[in-house]
């Protein structure tokens, strides 16, 4: 089986609330060092083939899993073994 | 005048069971699996969490047949009405510039909210004055909007923020709270005009919006025969 695992994150410079949240608690763990905090999505997809799968993957990207006003996208492949 | 409330999974039904009592004519509610959008004055896409508001809020009700088929009749001229999850749906569309982001303090914010009607020369704001402050409730944890420096500049050059919020309670740009289409025929909005309709539910604020395009309807149907 293939899979694509995409991350997505809000571009530089959107306002991350999640991200400033968690920021917020980080001095109670003794990590001062953590300048910025930004959560991002992964998504997993599985293909049954091995066919044109990053161009697939660039289809749902582009009409579905990422808003591009917002949001910049990466993605790698990976082959793992029967699940 | 005939009028339509699309529904998906996940949409609030305030905006359907207020217009069939304030809009003339009949109002049908459309599910969202039907595509027949053909003969209608107004379509409105109502409040709520369209498929549970997974991936962004709007995103996936954006993608199906209905919302291709209101593309096409919001570009043919037709009145298009989104209010709260239907702004975004609109965002998402791509029938509105921008986008919906989480509130800035993260929190589900649900009050009554001052505005400014910042345009009122529009068809769904024409019984408002300019610049009139009104209070209209808010429900929302996605409502900051946001844009580009250019795509706000061309918002503001053009008139097309309807109404923006006098306290801003989510972070949005621009404080922006409903925006409008180049064309004039689409209008987003996050507050809710259908929950204030009448001085028993606390305001009627919102009844105006409705009466602006009842009116422009009748001028253009009505008052030509």
């Amino acid at each position: 089986m293939i899979k694509a695992i995409v991350e997505i994150r809000l571009k530089p410079g959107v306002l991350d609330a999640q991200g400033k949240a968690i920021e917020g608690v980080l001095d109670q763990y003794d990590v001062e060092e953590v300048e910025q905090v930004r959560v991002g999505k992964l998504v997993e997809l599985s293909f049954e083939t091995d066919k044109d799968i990053e161009a697939q993957v660039e289809t749902l990207c582009e009409k579905l899993l990422v808003n591009h006003e917002m949001e910049d996208y990466h993605y790698t492949i990976e082959e793992c073994g029967d699940e | 005048m005939k009028s339509a409330v699309i529904v998906f999974p996940g949409s609030t039904d305030d905006l359907y069971e207020v217009t069939s009592e304030i809009l003339p004519g009949q109002v049908d509610r459309i599910w969202y699996k039907d595509s027949n959008l053909k003969d209608y004055d107004l379509i409105m896409l109502s409040g709520g969490f369209s498929y549970g508001d997974y991936l962004r809020a709007g995103a996936i009700a954006a993608r199906t047949e209905i919302v291709t088929a209101l593309k096409e009749r919001a570009e043919s001229g037709q009145l298009v009405l989104g209010i709260g999850n239907g702004f975004q749906i609109l965002l998402e569309s791509g029938l509105l510039p921008g986008v919906m982001l989480q509130n800035e303090g993260l929190d589900f914010v649900c009050k009554n909210n001052n505005l400014i009607v910042r345009n009122n020369q529009t068809t769904f704001t024409c019984n408002y004055q300019e610049n009139e402050v009104i209070t209209l409730p808010i429900a929302h944890g996605s409502g900051r909007y946001y844009c580009d420096k250019q795509t706000l500049e061309q918002l503001q050059a053009n008139q097309q923020i309807v109404f923006s919020y006098q306290d801003n309670p989510n972070g949005s740009i621009g404080n922006i709270a409903g925006i409008i289409n180049q064309a004039g025929n689409v209008l987003g909005m996050m507050p809710h005009p259908e929950r204030a309709t009448s001085a028993l539910l606390g305001s009627e604020a919102g009844l105006k919006l409705f009466q602006s395009i009842i009116g422009k309807w009748r001028e253009d149907h009505v008052n030509n025969s």
